[in-house]
């Protein structure tokens, strides 16, 4: 008895991103699975981030530092637009039953790079009906701001255990535990604290600890509510050292609209605290200050819709009609509200409109 | 300590509460809308907007379900 | 410790089920194919026969399928012959994946949606091809598809239909 490997394929997404807070992204991805033997796939891929923003650049300055002294490793004169590049490779093996997997990632972009490593062992037992599964991811990243003199680093080591079981003909459950250990610059490097009191003192680079330790336990399971449908719910709790505590709700539902189409609809909420030393103003300087609006209390929703459909040879439109073709397309709202207002914004909600397209071949 | 005694006790909810499932009575677990992320890339591209914007991380599970029949 | 060990031993013990062993007399069954003909395992006495459990929606029965083809166009002038056994819940499935096989399949398929037949046999996974001697021995099992096994089946074939 062998595990099933990923089917042979070539997979190629055009992704957007648009916000109210100015902030554009195309990201087109493009990805290869293939088998080298009856136990080995390997897989690579490809990404291209092209984000646009605001022209902000004049708020990212600290007292002390001129443009003149900047970092300067290209990227427009006025904005942080820039282009990120990701390579990965990955390689898939069974032995028997059990699935090892390791990948290798390289993002680079002006200002940022980050190296991971991941490695995943899955293990079935009792026919299959159980499924343990082992991980862990390390992560290298460094943080380079073109508004800066200073290069940081940030060390990510994450371990993850997971359990899928099937508990019926028509029901499936997966446990997942991860523990993430933080060391280093967990800023994106661009953020600034304006101390205030009655009237501006001066503007300073925010400071957080230099640890994080964050653990997440979540639970989802899937149940087949008929023969064409499915219906997903999950639940996550996540705490860290920084006292940020979050819940996350996630239901999907899945149906075959056709015997080609297929459709997907989600929806998830997200509540969290905010970190012990978040505020939304400073009125001295602290050892401690942060501005991010991802450390600030608040929630979000988040809805999309995604369908596929599947090539056939009943289909009469050309391309419409090549069995080794499946189309992907989804669309997604994303809002998210915080309880103060954003840093550089100045606005509690941002709302994002997420379109994909794309496609997979199979090789 | 406590998260061990909850594993446990799903391990025991999990495992002797339900009869185990044949492969071969897997039909429609094989469904690829049975599997928890079908389409990891999606899922990864999903995951990457949100870590940006959100304080929370990991916790999401991984791929898996399926047919499970050979 | 010892406690959990002991738990954990209770817990798994529902999944230590016995499997059909080689050697053993295969147990008689009877079913139906998609025309409505009864097919009964006696029916292939005396003659050396390839038994597979399989499903439409099982991706290595379906890789597999086109090699029970091969070995009944290869074999069925001598004493031999090929039986599927379908598990899928809705014989349609069955039919509709015959038909868009695009091949024709010369050996019978019987439906066991209720997998009565799965379950007196007691398979590991599916695929799960056996093959019986002319006495109605067990003599092989294999569980899931490996094109790089083809042979080593063949050979198998070929030994009995010469006892």
């Amino acid at each position: 008895m062998t595990q099933e490997l990923p089917e042979e394929e070539i997979q190629v997404n055009f992704n957007s991103y648009f916000d109210n807070f100015r902030l554009n992204v195309i990201y087109p991805t493009i990805n290869v699975t293939k088998s080298l033997d009856k136990n080995t796939s390997v897989t690579g891929s490809y990404l291209v981030d092209a984000i646009s923003s605001a022209s902000m650049k004049t708020k990212f300055q600290v007292d002390g530092i001129t443009s003149a002294t900047t970092n300067k490793y290209g990227g427009a004169d006025d904005t942080p637009d820039e282009l990120r590049h990701q390579v990965s490779l990955g390689v898939t093996r069974n032995f028997s039953d059990v699935t090892v997997s390791a990948n290798g990632m390289y993002s680079t972009e002006h200002d940022y790079s980050s190296r991971t490593f991941t490695a995943n062992i899955s293990i079935p037992f009792a026919k299959k009906n159980t499924v343990l599964q082992l991980g862990y991811a390390g992560n290298f990243d460094k943080i380079f701001p073109q508004t800066r003199t200073w290069t940081k680093d940030r060390t990510t080591n994450s371990f993850n255990f997971g359990l899928t079981q099937i508990l019926s003909k028509k029901i499936v459950t997966q446990l997942d535990f991860s523990l993430t250990n933080v060391d280093g610059y967990m800023l994106d490097g661009y953020q600034v604290v304006r101390i205030v009191n009655g009237f501006f003192l001066k503007t300073l680079e925010p400071v957080t600890p230099e640890k994080r330790i964050r653990k997440a336990a979540g639970i989802r399971t899937n149940f087949g509510i008929s023969r064409l449908s499915t219906i997903l719910l999950g639940y996550r709790y996540y705490w860290d050292t920084w006292d940020i505590r979050s819940h996350t709700a996630e239901a999907q539902f899945k149906t075959h609209l056709t015997e080609n189409l297929n459709m997907i609809f989600s929806y998830r909420q997200y509540i969290q605290t905010r970190a012990y030393f978040f505020k939304e103003i400073y009125t001295e300087v602290e050892p401690l200050m942060a501005v991010d609006s991802k450390l600030n209390s608040g929630y979000t929703n988040d809805v999309s819709l995604g369908f596929s459909y599947k090539g056939n040879k009943e289909n009469r439109i050309p391309v419409l009609n090549n069995e080794k073709l499946t189309f992907l397309g989804s669309i997604g709202f994303y809002h998210r509200h915080t309880d103060s207002p954003d840093w550089a914004m100045r606005m509690n909600d941002l709302y994002a409109y997420l379109i994909s397209l794309g496609f997979k071949i199979s090789i | 300590m406590k998260l061990f005694y909850f594993f446990i006790l799903f391990l025991f909810a999990a495992l002797s509460g339900c009869a185990v499932v044949q492969p071969w009575e897997r039909e429609r677990l094989s469904d690829p809308n049975m599997m928890f992320d079908e389409n990891p890339i999606q899922k990864g591209i999903k995951e990457h907007y949100i870590n940006i914007r959100e304080g929370s991380e990991g916790g999401n599970g991984s791929q898996g379900g399926g047919c499970g029949c050979g | 410790m010892k406690k959990i060990h002991l738990a954990l031993l209770i817990l798994f013990l529902p999944f230590l089920i016995f499997a059909q062993e080689k050697g053993k007399p295969a147990p008689e069954f009877s079913g139906k194919t998609a025309g409505g003909e009864t097919v009964s395992l006696s029916d292939f006495k005396g003659k050396v026969l390839v038994v597979d459990f399989w499903a439409s929606w099982c991706r290595p029965c379906k890789e597999g399928f086109p090699f029970l083809i091969e070995l009944y166009d290869q074999y069925s002038d001598k004493d031999f012959s090929v039986l599927g056994i379908n598990l899928d819940e809705d014989v349609k499935n069955m039919t509709a994946f015959i038909k868009k096989l695009g091949k024709e399949v010369k050996f019978k398929n019987i439906s066991d949606p209720d997998s009565k037949i799965g379950n007196l046999y007691k398979v590991e996974g599916i695929p799960t091809t056996l093959i019986i001697d002319k006495n109605g021995v067990v003599k092989f099992i294999t569980v899931g598809y490996d094109p790089g096994e083809k042979e080593k089946f063949k050979s198998e074939i070929e030994a009995l239909l010469k006892e």
